[in-house]
């Protein structure tokens, strides 16, 4: 019997044993294997700590590194209204120390301290927002117990108003306009995140860093764009504007070597440090390649151009031209000014800036050459340049042309195109007939040390090189012999313009208002910069009155670039037969 | 063989078993040469446990040293972000400090003006091209200051710094010389024009293109 029950005392002890591992056996696999992921991750929570370094977006450079936009560190100051007011002595110290801290921020104490305690239960609390380094060292120095601050990447424009309606701002959900948005690929810089495991006093225990994004920093990105012409040039556009009572101008300069643009200036403009605090309806692009206007009678040097080129016409080539011309349709065409039946050759018209003459010359070619031509001047399509908001202004079907439309396209009315179009319009006509791409941006320098966005450098011949060579001796004529040629006279250079007035069209009728603009190039032995000017809607409907801008825009682009002076005499064309 | 048959059998005495007993010190087991060196030496004990301690001691070291350098490293890296920042900020300022704006506003308070004509001259010749027009005194040819910068606003002009601290050169010293610093950059408004004059005497035999 008693052997009996010592057995099953032993075969119970033994099943109680084997049900306690049994237990442990599960729970173990349960640990290990089962929930040993979310235990991993949990122990890592408590251990890990995640540190994002925050990469920095690229800077906007001009073309000789002069810093547009730049990303900056700010500092937010927060404090804890819950501590600091929950403190034995807040009465007074708090505001003591609020005293402290505004008299280097130069805030209003009274006011902040209000603003402070309007929420006493609160752990958050901002003093101030966006302050410098210097700022926020003084401060850190302070050592308040309940004041605390944030970094958060922030970007200045140090250049202000200059080159703003091509750079463009960053709002507070990001890229806002113009540069900024267009090109954000090459600016965005990418935070990294890494983890660490850290000691009880935030030290990084060494080697248990594990990177699990790499930083990236944005490009730099490079503009074609002179930064102190441009300050010029937007500052020359700005006087003009105001002088002539316009509602807005613009300026192109453009290299015609290459159609590089070293100005493009706006007015009215923005200065991207202070958007946000602007009126609403602010100027937040760039008109000069958004808006398209009816360039008027600039656009009678493309269509000599277009004539020589052809064959059909040389500058000595000579129409009887009277004040007004009847045509078929009832319609008549007339010139700006009233005048006495003239003989005048095609530098004549230029001279003379005669609608009827044009009209009579474009006779000697189809519409549908004309067209192509135009089309190949790159009017009707965007330029390279694929500015935000870009226009490609309108250029109608050659079958459209018809009765008065078919001259008065040639005299650039009926079709419209941008102040950069015109610019580059010129730029063929000076670089010996050969359209360049319009460019803007010279490459992105990204961080690695490759560049990205190279811009093409694949021109189109669009003239033939004495047909490009002979309209700049025309419009050379314009600038030594019509009205205006003693305001367009610049020492030691020959220039080469054209000027235009051309009637803008309100809800489809031409009224009083005018759109105002010079263009041309110099040195005329030598084109090497175009420069167009564009004032809007002026007090008086003369295109004379920016010659002297067209002037002192040119005159700086040749000091700026130091330019060598003309050479030789300027030719002398007839302008009547 | 012919030997053993002869010894008589009563010589033969056998030695009898409770013999050996009677003689046990005089036999031992001793143990063979690869017992004796199979046998564990208090040396090899010794060594074994000095050289556990030697690792646990180097063990320690390295890992005192190595967390030592983690704070080392750790406060490099602190030290090398508060730098950069400040390098960040110290770029920020110039960037504002090298503005077309601020420039040309300090410039026009030294008394500098544009010159509105562009102007050339051959070195090898000493030919001048182009006519020295008149110096625009307002300096910016017409209305100044129109293209704004938020950026520029409280930047002291260079000419206000300057005769400030030469003002202030001029009480600490108390001396003579120094007041006639102090009047420099109030005075150059008036030499522009005729420094820019003689400039263009200077040059040898100008003939103006």
């Amino acid at each position: 019997m008693r052997t009996r029950r010592s057995r099953a005392r032993i075969s119970l002890a033994v099943v109680i044993v084997f049900a306690i591992v049994g237990v442990f056996v599960v729970r173990l696999v349960d640990i290990q294997l089962v929930q040993a992921d979310e235990y991993n991750a949990e122990s890592q929570d408590r251990r890990a700590r995640t540190l994002v370094t925050y990469g920095t977006r690229g800077d906007i450079v001009d073309a000789n590194g002069a810093v547009l936009a730049d990303s900056v560190l700010r500092y937010d100051i927060t404090a804890s209204p819950r501590v600091a007011l929950g403190r034995s002595d807040a009465a007074t110290s708090v505001l003591a120390e609020l005293t402290r801290i505004a008299a280097i921020t130069g805030q209003d104490p009274a006011t902040m301290f209000t603003e402070f305690s309007a929420d006493p239960a609160s752990d958050f609390a901002y003093l101030v927002q966006g302050v410098t380094l210097d700022t926020y060292e003084k401060i850190d120095a302070l050592d308040i117990p309940w004041v605390l601050a944030t970094r958060h990447p922030a970007r200045t424009y140090p250049n202000g108003q200059i080159a703003g309606n091509l750079v463009g701002f960053i709002n507070t959900d990001g890229p806002g306009a113009g540069l900024e948005l267009s090109e954000d690929e090459c600016l965005a810089s990418t935070n990294g995140r890494s983890t660490y495991e850290s000691a009880e006093d935030g030290t990084q225990l060494p080697g248990s860093v594990v990177s699990t994004q790499e930083t990236k920093d944005g490009g730099t990105l490079r503009l074609t764009i002179d930064r102190d012409l441009q300050w010029y040039v937007q500052q020359r556009m700005q006087q003009a504007a105001l002088d002539l009572g316009a509602t807005w101008a613009t300026a192109v300069v453009i290299r015609i070597s290459d159609g590089y643009l070293m100005s493009v200036a706006d007015w009215p403009t923005i200065d991207p440090n202070v958007v946000h605090d602007g009126p609403a309806d602010q100027a937040t692009g760039s008109r000069a390649f958004s808006t398209p206007y009816e360039p008027g009678s600039t656009m009678k040097a493309l269509t000599a151009a277009s004539l020589v080129d052809a064959g059909v016409a040389t500058p000595a080539s000579g129409v009887v031209v009277p004040y007004s011309l009847e045509q078929a349709d009832g319609s008549s065409i007339h010139d700006a000014f009233y005048h006495d039946t003239e003989n005048l050759t095609l530098a004549g018209a230029l001279v003379e800036s005669s609608n009827v003459a044009v009209a009579q010359f474009s006779d000697l070619l189809p519409a549908a050459q004309r067209h192509d031509y135009m089309t190949a001047f790159g009017l009707g399509s965007e330029t390279e340049t694929g500015f935000l908001g870009e226009s490609a202004g309108q250029l109608p079907d050659a079958d459209q042309w018809f009765g008065r439309t078919n001259y008065s396209v040639q005299y650039g009315q009926g079709m419209s195109a941008t102040s950069v179009q015109m610019a580059s319009v010129f730029q063929t006509i000076g670089n010996g007939g050969l359209r360049m791409p319009v460019t803007l941006v010279e490459g992105c320098d990204q961080a690695d040390g490759t560049v990205t966005d190279v811009p093409s450098s694949e021109g189109r011949q669009v003239l033939s090189e004495s047909a490009a060579n002979t309209t700049v001796a025309m419009m050379e004529q314009v600038a030594n012999k019509s009205g205006s040629a003693p305001n367009l006279q610049i020492p030691g250079y020959r220039t080469a313009v054209k000027s235009g007035t051309a009637e803008v069209a309100i809800d489809g009728e031409y009224g009083q208002t005018v759109t105002i603009s010079y263009a041309g190039v110099a040195p005329a032995d030598d084109p090497q910069y175009a420069v167009v000017v564009t004032a809007g809607i002026p007090d008086s409907v003369y295109s004379g009155l920016i010659a002297p801008v067209w002037r002192d825009v040119m005159a700086q682009t040749l000091t700026t670039f130091r330019v060598a002076p003309s050479t030789s005499p300027a030719p002398d064309l007839p302008v009547y037969w | 063989m012919s030997n053993l048959a002869t010894v008589p059998i009563d010589r033969v005495r056998p030695v009898p078993l409770g013999e050996p007993r009677q003689h046990p010190r005089h036999i031992e087991i001793v143990s063979t040469r690869a017992q004796r060196r199979a046998r564990p030496k208090l040396a090899y004990a010794v060594i074994t446990i000095a050289s556990l301690f030697a690792i646990f001691t180097a063990q320690l070291l390295l890992s005192i040293v190595v967390s030592d350098g983690a704070y080392q490293v750790s406060a490099l890296q602190d030290q090398q972000k508060d730098l950069l920042r400040t390098e960040d900020a110290l770029t920020e300022q110039l960037n504002v400090l090298d503005s077309t704006q601020n420039l040309s506003v300090q410039a026009a308070a030294l008394g500098m003006v544009p010159n509105g004509d562009p102007l050339a001259l051959n070195l090898g010749t000493g030919a001048v091209y182009g006519l020295p027009g008149s110096a625009d005194p307002a300096g910016c040819g017409g209305q100044c200051g129109l293209i704004t910068n938020t950026q520029t606003a409280g930047i002291p002009l260079v000419a206000t710094v300057a005769a400030a601290k030469a003002a202030a050169a001029a009480a600490a010293a108390a001396a003579a010389p120094a007041t006639g610093h102090a009047e420099t950059p109030a005075g150059t408004q008036a030499p522009a024009t005729q420094t820019e004059q003689a400039t263009v005497d200077a040059i040898p035999a100008p003939v103006t293109h």
